[in-house]
């Protein structure tokens, strides 16, 4: 029976560069937005679901996690200055996700101690 | 002297410009400067030492077929597979040789869409095609000048 692994140790890349990045931090959302599923009946007992969309929250949201070094936080402020968008690949395993228009919506944290990290999220184009 | 030769990827590199994913066919490769000397040295001495076990061997085509080919006399010049293969069977450490040409072009002398190509994005190569390339960036740029030390 084949062996089914587990996506861990993924790739980042970001514009063209692989980012190392604090292990077991990387995640991403879809960007398939909020679904709501609602009923309407025509009598008798008879229901139909109406589903509908919030395409408002089709947003794409990436999450990682840096050591605070003098080149990940130059890296940083480079990525959050430039607002035309940054293509983030995230591999593993044959697995690829692609988000495009990606950009640093947060003003990340920058703290100086031994287990400190740099928590960065990006948002972008729905992953594909 | 050419400053920039134009390859057209067999393959084409998926690559990240403007916020936006596209495929890029065009690589464009640019002449060094004494500024990558440092690779440049290496690599040459690499291609010497290639000469010098070939002119050992009696069976393999002799250094000196390289630097004649190379004559200013001659309108032909060695063409890029044939100084890979050349490099090959001198028995030269080719592992070598190519991380350190690949080092090279990773110092901004080859572009893509004018991005310049990544460690990332040198990886999506094919591997004959790599060695495509380094053959035509050595007979475009390099060869004249290491083979006329030789005559």
């Amino acid at each position: 029976m084949a062996v089914i692994r587990k996506l861990v140790d993924a790739t980042l890349v970001i514009d063209n560069n692989v980012i190392g990045y604090v292990p077991n931090s990387l995640g991403y959302t879809e960007g398939l937005g909020e679904q709501k599923v609602r009923v309407q009946t025509s009598g008798g007992g008879n229901v139909q679901t109406v589903v509908s969309e919030d395409v408002s929250k089709k947003i794409a949201m990436v999450k990682f996690n840096l050591e605070p070094t003098q080149t990940n936080i130059d890296l940083l402020r480079s990525i959050k200055a430039d607002l035309n968008g940054h293509v983030i690949t995230i591999s593993a395993l044959g697995f690829t996700k692609t988000i495009t228009g990606a950009v640093i919506t947060k003003d990340y944290e920058v703290k100086f101690g031994m287990d400190e990290v740099i928590n960065v999220e990006m948002e972008g184009n729905p992953a594909k | 002297m050419e400053t920039q030769i134009t390859h057209i990827l067999k393959t084409p590199l998926k690559i990240a410009k403007g916020g936006d994913e596209l495929l890029a066919y065009k690589l464009i490769l640019s002449a060094p400067t004494a500024k990558n000397r440092e690779h440049l040295i290496r690599l040459k001495q690499t291609f010497f030492k290639a000469i010098s076990l070939l002119r050992k061997s009696e069976d393999r085509p002799t250094g000196d077929d390289v630097a004649q080919s190379t004559s200013k006399d001659k309108e032909e010049t060695l063409e890029g597979s044939q100084i890979i293969t050349m490099l090959y069977m001198s028995g030269v450490d080719m592992v070598e040789f190519q991380n350190i040409f690949r080092n090279l072009l990773l110092q901004r002398l080859a572009t893509v869409e004018d991005i310049p190509l990544t460690s990332y994005l040198m990886d999506q190569i094919d591997q004959d095609e790599f060695e495509e390339i380094i053959g035509e960036y050595i007979s475009s740029f390099l060869l004249s000048s290491w083979t006329g030390i030789l005559k």
